[in-house]
């Protein structure tokens, strides 16, 4: 076998000259992908702290250096008492996602309630729904005067004035928990389903009984995902916009993301008011977000391994009948209920309440669809179209960026390394509203104002976070040894990407795409702040006719948007599995 | 016999080819000023009117006549960008700071910020032959405008809407400030947020300057009656539609007209009135900015709004009220608007000077209602 | 192809430092490996060993040191060199295999051979050859999902050596099989290695197979070379406690080096166990009179007799018997201190009896504590 046919690796002489050594093809790429990173997340949030020391005179024009801002936060009628709204919300939707997360969870993983299996994918709905739609379902089910669940009670049951009552802060508490609670179900689910059985083994041969093991063993495990999973809801509550600008603020209770809205956009536009609200906002949540990654997340007490586990299942006997109902109780209350209701509302010309099969018509349908149609409404049917685009284009490029971000961080060690996790963790601290402030006072001197491309910029800024955790937990359990033999066997670090990562890695970026591409779907925050004549999205389409149209209208174009969420659901399910959703 | 005079049949002659020429441009003749504005407006190709008013399809058909008037051609891109009166002025302040433009004229109500952006020279100086036909009356009637930079095509004023259909309305009337805060209207009032729209605090201020009531006096009542709190006059409609709260005695006349079209047997219980003591008119004003990419389009689009048939489209669209010497609104929307020449209208001498009141009197406000 | 004769020293790493945080991980290491040869770095997790294969593979760096194969210098701090790990021509066997699951096993060792764009048939032919010769050719086609581990292994070796690199490196590859298949793995490596002659440096904790494979071993601890040779002297002659007690099993005594009888040769006296008494033995390098010594013998090196006649022996008390098969494990008490004795497997002995100990001054080691 003539050995000189095939060439060796080694063929020129070596570099010399150490920074010849540092200009290779990875670390050329880790220089370029952490500028760009660094640029789309440090840029926003160095503007809005440089905002927030200027002061708006009264003119409206020009700024001056100061800390009135700051001072405004304790001094304002509103600001503080949005504060104290927004931790109240923030607390009340943890511990209502929290009971339900982990009831449901517990209930699904661990008991042998009937047809856990084939009721999973529903109760995680709610999370791939936009809560600003799950809001305005609320107000017409239960609004003291024309909510549907009220009426009937007044007409069938004889209820004086109304049996509940959502247009309130605990309203918001209720539709937030409600769609926030699958985040918590699949951290304990994850966590539950994950666990050793033989750590409660050894407990129940020591003489603990099924559930005092549960207690004493299980939940204390499972802690460190339920911390996580409490520390994310918390935090995405205090960052959500659409439900108390639709249930609380009109009512009285205003919350720091209302507020920044108005102080952006509103009637006395002071961004730079805003952009202090919005540091204070973003200071919070990004030191809870800093803790769940450093501290929690790290003592995860369960180990993935290989093996597959079967875990123990508790027998309920007749009280399983009691979890199945408890569990379709939840799918009905929190699916079902409000999609029927915007249903109801959206098959009537004008609502008032009554249910009239005989005004019933799809006419809403046309006018928000119909985009040919000559009295369709310009700000529904741009919608639509525009965040498809940006779905599409926003997803793709996202997961590319994910991918690259999160092979240097797991594949490379040292300080860019570091940095970039960092930079990765930056945004899911910060409200989209106030990312989405600082984006627009960065970039508004630029091309990319006013256009669908300043959006992209925005959506992909706030979440390739998401993206990234998903294809890095993938890469963690791909063996780093798959990647290095690769190198030894002589290919570049890119061709290991493209013939080894990338392919071992398929189904978490398609996991990741899909997730994204929901996110992106339903988003709202960002999309408020950066939209302009011709770059509505749908959610702004459904915030167009909340302002300027009227209920049946938004119902129509609400179930639009949910069907097509629900169709990406199905997809998502079919191809990534059971376990892509790994918090 | 040749002579100097023109014949008959030359008159005639001329006549008729006047009359041909005329009509081949699609439109009545116009004046100087459009004359000169229509070719720089075709080349440009497009104009954005950013506003809080026009309805999608009011700007369909504002945009059809616009197109057709001037014969721009069908590839013109007539945008009407529709956002909230705080967001509006919001986004152009910060397209001037900026010095990035990408809207051509801004409609609002807002006599605070166009005050200041002339002062700073943001707005293109307008040479308009319609003007002339407004200026007399927006004075009259208190309004503030600035020619040549800062017109005002037309205003709204908030009046008492109703729905006698819902329990204890059906004998309901409201001609005066007493009639919309009576005690027996508990349960059944909409407090309109003046923290959240200059209109309503301008307003206010307006009907305090004329000394027609005393602010602190009707809110006081106004808080007797258990309101809730509400901006946007759309959603409170929707309310007093639905009866959740059966009277707004700030709301739009153009909504009810709006919400008649989508549902014809509204018109039937949903009830207008009008304030004896006086309504104060909001003038929209509305300007060219600056370095806008489509300067020519815009001065034109302002010309026919500022024209009879400009002005048609919008009063039938939104129910404005127009101040044009001897404007007469088309026949469907008369039901809905008072005469402006019959009704007693209150404005204000200084609407920037009274600017200065609004922190004061949202003060006072937001003590009581929040 | 190298002009010059590297082959007395084909792999030189010298002065090699690495830090890991405030941990020194690798203390200063150097040794040199002759062309076609087997070397092992043996020692405990910890101990350095796979840091300095990492290092000579290129996937990390280093903090200070050089690094040579055949005559190319692969990381130099003082010159400021670092070959990436892709341009160095090594084939590495990772711990895991590190196999592809994407992939099939000829795709799998087809790779390095793509990459260096070699011709189709060339690499089928030399494919098939190199899965030949580790016994997997009924397997060409298996998708790497589908192998045991011991074929993942054969793979991942087909692999490595499929593009005759320069240098060949094992992390602990036998590691994850069991007992039988370690054991039939070693020889059958080692006879591959042998087989096509590539130089290798091998990383384990196992010293049997260190003993079995290597041509020379180094045995590290604590990021440093504790001795460095070829097996029968690591084994016979360890320089201290630490390698005696590595390499095999010895019974430790503390000790005094009374005199120095003649070069390598001495007296000791036992300062541990029931009384004093002093053995001849052999000194090991660098011990001298006087000096605090640890004294090692091999249990296979201890004659216990149940006769006391003789040279004066050590009088002990057995504690233990195990009956091994081919010898007998026995445990003899001497004070606070407790011998292994391998005794033959027909000895008859008996817990509690008093048994007599005798050592030969060849096989007696004073060595470094």
């Amino acid at each position: 076998m003539s050995v000189q046919t095939i060439p060796t690796a080694v063929t020129d002489a070596p570099l010399s000259g150490r920074w010849r050594s540092l200009v290779t093809q990875e670390s050329v790429a880790i220089l370029i992908v952490s500028m760009i990173v660094a640029a789309a997340v440090l840029l926003p949030l160095f503007t809005l702290v440089i905002s927030s020391f200027q002061v708006l005179d009264a003119g409206g024009f020009d700024t001056t250096w100061g800390l009135d801002n700051y001072r405004a936060l304790f001094t304002d009628r509103i600001i503080p008492k949005a504060f104290v709204n927004t931790l109240l919300i923030s607390t009340g939707s943890t511990v209502l996602a929290a009971f339900l997360g982990i009831s449901l969870a517990w209930i699904n993983a661990r008991t042998n309630c009937p047809w856990r299996d084939r009721l999973e994918p529903y109760n995680l709905i709610p999370f791939f729904l936009s809560p600003f739609v799950g809001a305005i379902a609320w107000h017409n089910l239960a609004s003291p005067d024309i909510g549907l669940i009220n009426i009937w009670s007044r007409d069938y049951l004889g209820v004086s004035d109304h049996l509940i009552n959502v247009d309130n802060i605990y309203g918001v508490i209720w539709v937030t928990g409600i769609f926030f609670s699958p985040l918590m179900y699949l951290f304990v689910v994850g966590s539950l389903r994950r666990m050793d059985p033989a750590l409660e083994d050894s407990a129940r041969t020591a003489g603990a009984g099924l559930l005092r093991t549960t207690f004493t063993v299980t939940l204390p495990l499972v802690a460190p995902g339920i911390l996580s999973g409490a520390i994310i809801v918390f935090v995405t509550s205090a960052g959500e916009f659409g439900v108390p600008f639709k249930l609380s603020a009109p009512y009285g209770w205003e919350t720091l993301t209302t507020q920044i809205f108005s102080k952006a956009v509103g009637d006395d536009a002071n961004h730079y008011l805003g952009a202090a609200m919005s540091m204070a906002l973003g200071a919070i949540t990004a030191f809870f977000i800093y803790i769940q990654q450093r501290h929690i997340a790290p003592r995860s007490f369960t180990t993935v391994t290989g093996k597959g586990f079967r875990p123990n299942v508790l027998d309920l006997g007749r009280w399983r009948w009691v979890a199945f109902g408890y569990n379709i109780a939840f799918i009905l209350v929190a699916v079902a209920l409000p999609i029927l209701c915007l249903l109801v509302v959206s098959v009537h010309p004008v609502w008032q309440g009554k249910i009239i099969p005989s005004a019933m018509t799809f006419h809403n349908y046309e006018k928000t669809l119909f985009f040919w149609q000559q009295d369709s409404i310009t700000a529904a049917t741009n919608g639509i179209y525009n965040s498809f685009i940006l779905a599409f284009a926003g997803a793709t490029i996202a997961m590319v960026l994910s991918l690259v971000v999160s092979h240097m961080i797991h594949r490379t060690k040292g300080f860019g390394a570091r940095l970039l996790d960092f930079l990765c963790v930056v945004p899911i601290g910060f409200p989209g509203i106030v990312l989405a402030m600082g984006v627009l006072v960065t970039y508004i001197k630029t091309p990319i104002y006013a256009t669908l491309w300043i959006i992209l910029l925005g959506y992909i800024t706030r979440f390739f976070p998401y993206g990234q955790r998903n294809v890095s937990s993938v890469m963690l359990a791909i063996s780093e040894e798959l990647d290095q033999s690769s190198r030894m066997a002589g290919a570049s670090w890119f061709t290991t990407l493209r013939r080894i990562t990338i392919p071992l890695l398929k189904p978490g970026i398609f996991a990741g795409w899909v997730l994204l591409f929901i996110i992106f779907l339903r988003e709202l925050s960002i999309s408020i702040i950066l939209y302009t004549s011709g770059t509505e999205t749908l959610s702004v389409g459904v915030y167009y006719l909340v302002n300027f149209e009227n209920e049946p209208l938004t119902a129509a174009l609400s179930i639009a948007q949910t069907v097509v969420l629900l169709l990406c659901v199905i997809v998502f399910r079919r191809v990534a599995g059971r376990e892509a959703l790994t918090a | 016999m040749l002579s100097r005079k023109p014949t008959n049949k030359v008159i005639a002659a001329t006549a008729i080819a006047l009359l041909a020429t005329a009509s081949s441009t699609g439109a009545a003749s116009l004046t100087p000023q459009e004359q000169k504005l229509v070719e720089g407006a075709k080349k440009e190709g497009a104009v954005t009117i950013l506003n809080p008013i026009f309805s999608d399809r009011t700007g369909r058909r504002l945009a059809e006549a616009f197109i057709r008037h001037y014969d721009l051609g069908s590839d013109f891109k007539f945008n009407n960008l529709r956002k909230g009166t705080g967001q509006t002025v919001a986004q152009v302040r910060q397209e001037i700071v900026a010095n990035k433009f990408t809207v051509d004229i801004l409609l609002v109500s807002a006599p605070g910020f166009f005050d200041e952006a002339a002062k700073r020279g943001a707005f293109e100086a307008l040479d308009s032959g319609y003007w002339k036909n407004h200026a007399e009356l927006t004075e009259k009637a208190g309004q503030y405008a600035n020619y040549p930079y800062v017109v005002v095509p037309f205003a709204y004023s908030f009046q008492p809407i109703w729905n006698s259909s819902c329990d204890g309305m059906s004998n309901f009337s409201a001609k005066n400030y007493d009639d919309v805060v009576k005690p027996e209207l508990k349960g059944k009032t909409i407090a309109s947020d003046l923290t959240k729209s200059f209109t309503y605090t301008n307003t206010s201020i307006s009907l305090q300057e004329n000394g027609v009531l005393k602010l602190n006096e009707l809110w006081d009542k106004l808080k007797a009656t258990d309101p809730l709190v509400e901006f946007r006059t759309e959603p409170k409609m929707q309310m007093v539609i639905s009866c959740q709260r059966p009277l707004d005695m700030w709301n739009l006349s153009g909504r009810v007209y709006q919400n008649v079209l989508k549902q014809p047997d509204l018109a039937k219980v949903l009830k207008i009135g009008r304030y004896t003591e006086g309504q104060v008119m909001l003038g929209n004003q509305a300007a060219v900015i600056k370095g806008a990419p489509h300067p020519n389009a815009a001065k034109l689009l302002i010309e026919f709004m500022l024209s009879k048939d400009g002005t048609d489209i919008f009063v039938e669209g939104e129910a404005m009220y127009s101040f044009m010497k001897g404007y007469r609104p088309p026949p469907e929307i008369v039901p809905y608007v008072f005469d402006v020449e019959k009704t007693k209208l209150l404005g204000l001498k200084d609407w920037v000077a009274a600017a200065k009141l609004a922190k004061p009197i949202r003060d006072d406000w937001q003590a009581r209602f929040q | 192809m190298q002009t010059e004769d590297y082959s007395g020293r084909y792999v030189e790493v010298d002065g090699l430092v690495k830090w890991f945080g405030n941990d020194r991980a690798v203390d200063d290491i150097s040794f040199s490996v002759p062309r076609g040869k087997f070397l092992t770095l043996l020692g405990p997790s910890g101990c350095g060993k796979t840091t300095t294969l990492m290092s000579i593979a290129g996937l990390h760096g280093i903090d200070a040191g050089t690094i040579r194969v055949g005559g190319i210098t692969y990381t130099s701090t003082a010159e400021g060199i670092f070959l990436p790990p892709e341009k160095r021509d090594i084939g590495m066997v990772f711990q895991s295999y590190a196999i592809w699951p994407h992939m099939t096993v000829a795709e799998n060792v087809a790779y390095p051979l793509e990459i260096r764009k070699a011709a189709p048939n060339e690499i089928r032919e030399r494919v098939a050859e190199v899965l030949r010769l580790v016994g997997l050719t009924e397997l060409t086609n298996k998708l790497a999902t589908q192998l045991s581990g011991g074929q993942q292994q054969r793979t991942a070796l087909a692999r490595a050596i499929v593009s005759r690199p320069r240098l060949l490196l094992f992390d602990e590859p036998l590691s994850n099989l069991d007992l039988k298949l370690r054991e039939q793995m070693r020889v059958e490596l080692k006879r591959i290695q042998h087989e096509v002659g590539i130089t290798s440096i091998y990383v384990t904790h196992d010293q049997a197979e260190a003993l079995v494979m290597s041509d020379e071993i180094v045995v590290m601890s604590k990021g440093r070379i504790e001795q460095k040779g070829g097996p029968h002297e690591i084994y016979t002659r360890p320089v201290n406690a630490y390698v005696s007690n590595f390499i095999g099993t010895a019974n430790l005594l503390k000790g005094r080096v009374v005199q120095v009888t003649a070069p390598g040769r001495g007296e000791v006296e036992l300062t541990e166990g029931a009384t004093p008494i002093r053995l001849p033995c052999l000194l090991g390098e660098g011990i001298m009179a006087g000096q605090q010594a640890v004294i090692s013998v091999r249990p296979e090196n201890v004659q216990a007799s149940r006769d006391s006649g003789g040279r004066a022996p050590i009088e002990g008390e057995v504690l233990q018997v195990i009956f091994l098969g081919n010898c007998i494990d026995c445990r003899v008490r001497w004070g606070e201190f407790e011998w292994k004795v391998l005794a033959h497997p027909r000895a008859e002995l008996r817990t509690g009896e008093k048994i007599y100990l005798r050592f030969d001054p060849e096989y007696t080691l004073a060595v470094q504590p």
